[in-house]
């Protein structure tokens, strides 16, 4: 037995002296030096503003962008009292600086708001995007934009999702160790970003979100030429009953600390002659009206009764600067009343 | 298992823990247990194949040494099974291997998937008994390191291509791991992730996806799809350039060195040169087994006297060998025959208007020269990358979106995609300086911990979400 283990077990190859590994060990400190360093670098705001927008782990750089740039007004301001959410459309269709300014001229009253659409944002998970908002700035009104396109099936599974991260969710109450790391550490915040920033696709988006006002409002100066076909909208049209349910979930975030209103967003009406006006209420506007219930949850429609300048189109769903103007005045008018009663 | 995966760290940690436990006669054999087992996980019951053609290779070695007259044919025996045995999964492997088979009345309804190495293990087993025969190399009498040397896992997957000669001899001998042995293998380790982890496989993120394919109707400038070609090339380069440095480093945790395949190929002078600096390995082989007999040859029927044929020939039929060896289409042809024009044309116009050797020239004419030759490299590459990505790319509509002129560039989204080959460049300036690939040991001990903080944050921030893509090279 012993003579086996002698043939077998004879090691020769290895020549390992002491001290070994004195390079490595200095480079750890070197590691921890340099999160370190970047964890206080990154937290001053001055050098915070010339780094990309981090993506707070989801991989697309407009959630990251608005949070910034909402933190930034809320030290302006002092807090927020009103956030627009949505998807891209009102994203476009909402000043808040306008909307603001027209409440004043009606009510005399202050109210700071703020649009945090997020782009590709579905109605399936516009609930615990609202969630996370509610918890971590607590606004007094969320308004919700809806729109004929978001709640189709085709949009639904290409938008489900995408803001649903660890950080989110760490936000509204769910422990992980990634969500814990996005919220303390800057370090990890910006280095987790650096993975993304390298992809063009993420790098044009972040050139996109050159055009956001401080108040979050994306500035289009693009005029439609040609009013062609609403997208995800087509003659085999139906609301996803996955859209519904999410919207239910989110009006039931009403509250007595936060007001939910929501509002249609305007179609360009060249877009539904080929549809037809009752395509668009049979098979839309009448399934919200059915949905939209609850206390304290006010419903505007807005189809036909705003007057949207002609030039005022990106596409045939989306306004652009001016159109964005005329609405935004009009839906502060419609919301004077019940915005911040209580 | 994949070279870049916590499966193969694993696997290291566990071959190489047993290796330097076991005395020096008992390595070879628990590395080709190692190796046999680390094919498997790739392709299965096609370690079988590999088996064969190890066994076929020796057998028909010990034939050829045995003494018999008709040792020739021996030889033509082992490279005829082998070459067949190439050829076949060559052609199979094609999208038209299935009418090919159809055609030749052979039962097969999809292409075959390539074996993983098997171009790499063929030409090191014609290599083998070619040196057998021309008495370059004793026959090997053991089996087992001569089965090592065929399927030696770190360089099986895409070599580098030993010579028996040279690597048959260092199973013999005992091997010694130091301190220092292990500061290189981990250096070469580390260079090859970041070559392949943080400059090749960045690289392609960095343009948008359909730069080329768009053709005559691209909304591209024709700037940005030269810049997409110049990309390819550093991302060719650092891809297989990565992989080399990871298997030398693994290698060399056992004690064993394998030959290097790079040696800053982006700065040759010319085409010749080029082809010296770029997967070596293979082209020493092509050089050994077919430019020179094939040079001789000519010369001898030429009775020993130079002309156009002598000239022409040789490369051009190296090279579209190279190019077949890679894959059995048109575009590798094309490549073959760009590069065989290239070294054509250098050998004629250095005959008629020879130049100083490189070394004495001008500094400003070599790195005109260095910018002429990555031009003409990376010009031809544009068959190559037309040929691995095929997929659902045209040709035609690759050569339209380069020439039809798009004028404009957007330079700001392009300026970033810059620094890695600017990262790539600085590494391959300091080996040239240096003639050594290592050459951060030579740094002070705070630089060198400094240089590998930095570069184990990038691997780990950029490696931890880009999932590795596989070895370019592990494709053919």
């Amino acid at each position: 037995m012993s003579r086996w283990w002698k043939e077998w077990i004879q090691p020769e190859t290895l020549r390992v002296t002491v001290p070994f590994g004195r390079t490595t060990a200095l480079s750890v400190v070197f590691i921890i030096l340099l999160i370190g360093g970047g964890e206080i670098l990154f937290r001053i705001p001055i050098i915070e503003s010339f780094l990309p927008t981090s993506t707070y782990g989801n991989g697309g750089p407009e959630l990251g962008a608005k949070i910034r740039k909402l933190d930034t007004y809320i030290r302006q301001h002092g807090m927020v009292d009103c956030l627009f959410v949505g998807s891209s459309v009102v994203d476009s269709d909402i000043d808040p600086e306008v909307f603001s300014r027209e409440f004043k001229a009606q009510t005399g009253k202050d109210v700071s708001c703020f649009n945090f659409a997020l782009a590709a944002m579905a109605p399936s998970s516009m609930d615990s995007t609202a969630r996370f908002l509610i918890a971590r700035y607590r606004p007094r009104v969320l308004i919700y934009g809806v729109g004929i396109g978001e709640f189709s099936a085709k949009f639904m599974w290409q938008g489900v999702d995408l803001y649903s991260t660890p950080w989110t969710q760490y936000v509204t109450g769910r422990f992980s160790l990634e969500g814990w790391l996005i919220e303390n550490s800057y370090s990890y915040r910006y280095f987790a970003s650096a993975r993304y920033f390298w992809d063009f696709n993420y790098r044009q988006s972040l050139g996109k979100l050159g055009r956001l006002t401080s108040s979050g409002f994306d500035r289009a100066t693009i005029v439609a030429k040609d009013i062609g076909d609403l997208s995800y909208v087509d003659t085999e049209y139906e609301v996803h009953p996955l859209a519904i349910e999410g919207l239910q979930r989110f009006i039931q975030l009403s509250s007595r600390e936060t007001q939910i209103l929501i509002f249609e967003e305007p179609v360009h009406p060249q877009a539904l002659t080929t549809l037809g006006d009752d395509f668009y209420m049979q098979r839309f506007l009448s399934v919200l009206r059915k949905n939209i219930r609850g206390p304290n949850v006010l419903f505007v429609e807005t189809q036909n009764r705003v007057a949207i300048p002609a030039n005022g189109w990106k596409d045939p769903s989306h306004l652009n600067v001016w159109g964005a103007e005329v609405f935004s005045k009009w839906l502060s008018q419609q919301f004077a009343d019940v915005i911040l009663q209580k | 298992m994949e070279i870049i995966s916590w499966q193969f760290g694993a696997f290291m940690l566990v071959v190489l823990f047993i290796y330097y436990v076991l005395p020096h006669s008992k390595q070879n054999l628990w590395l080709l247990l190692a190796s046999y087992c680390f094919y498997f996980t790739h392709e299965k019951w096609l370690v079988v194949l590999l088996i064969g053609i190890t066994f076929i290779t020796f057998f028909v070695a010990r034939q050829i040494v045995a003494g018999h007259s008709h040792n020739l044919k021996w030889l033509w025996l082992g490279l005829g099974l082998n070459l067949v045995a190439l050829i076949t999964f060559k052609l199979f492997s094609e999208d038209y291997g299935v009418q090919f088979a159809r055609f030749l009345s052979v039962p097969l309804s999809t292409k075959v998937l390539l074996p993983l190495g098997l171009a790499f293990y063929i030409l090191q087993a014609i290599s083998y008994l070619l040196d057998v025969y021309h008495q370059r190399l004793a026959a090997s009498t053991s089996l087992m390191n001569f089965a090592l040397y065929m399927s030696y896992f770190p360089k099986l997957v895409s070599g580098p291509i030993e010579r028996a000669r040279v690597f048959l001899p260092k199973l013999n001998r005992p091997r010694r791991v130091t301190n220092e042995t292990i500061a290189c293998s981990l250096t070469l380790i580390l260079i090859g992730l970041f070559r392949k982890i943080v400059i090749a496989d960045l690289l392609p993120y960095m343009l948008p996806k359909n730069v080329v394919w768009s053709g005559i109707n691209s909304p591209y400038k024709t700037l940005e799809v030269i810049l997409w070609i110049v990309v390819y090339a550093f991302m060719l380069y650092n891809d297989f350039a990565g992989y080399t440095s990871i298997v030398r480093g693994v290698s060399s945790l056992f004690g064993i060195d394998l030959s290097m395949n790079f040696q800053q190929p982006f700065f040759a002078r010319s085409l010749s040169e080029f082809w010296g600096c770029w997967h070596s390995s293979f082209t020493q082989w092509l050089r050994d087994y077919i430019y020179f007999p094939l040079s001789r040859w000519l010369l001898r029927r030429s009775n020993g006297s130079r002309n156009l044929i002598n000239t022409i020939v040789p490369p051009l039929v190296t090279m579209v060998a190279s190019g077949l060896w890679h894959a059995f289409t048109l575009n590798m042809v094309v490549w073959g025959v760009i590069h065989g024009v290239y070294l054509v044309g250098e050998r004629l116009l250095e005959a008629w208007h020879p130049m100083p050797p490189q070394n004495e020239q001008p500094k400003l004419q070599q790195v005109i020269s260095v910018l002429v030759v990555f031009s003409l490299v990376t010009f031809a590459w544009v068959p190559f990358a037309i040929n691995i990505l095929s997929g659902d790319v045209g040709a035609l509509s690759f050569w339209q979106a380069i020439v039809i002129p798009h004028n404009g560039f957007t330079a700001k989204w392009y300026l970033v995609v810059m620094l890695p080959m600017m990262i790539s460049l600085w590494l391959d300036w300091n080996q040239f300086q240096s003639h050594s690939e290592t050459f951060f040991l030579a740094w002070s001990r705070p630089r060198q911990s400094f240089a590998l903080a930095v570069a184990v944050l990038m691997l780990v921030v950029i490696g931890t979400t880009n999932k590795s893509s596989v070895f370019v090279y592990q494709g053919f």
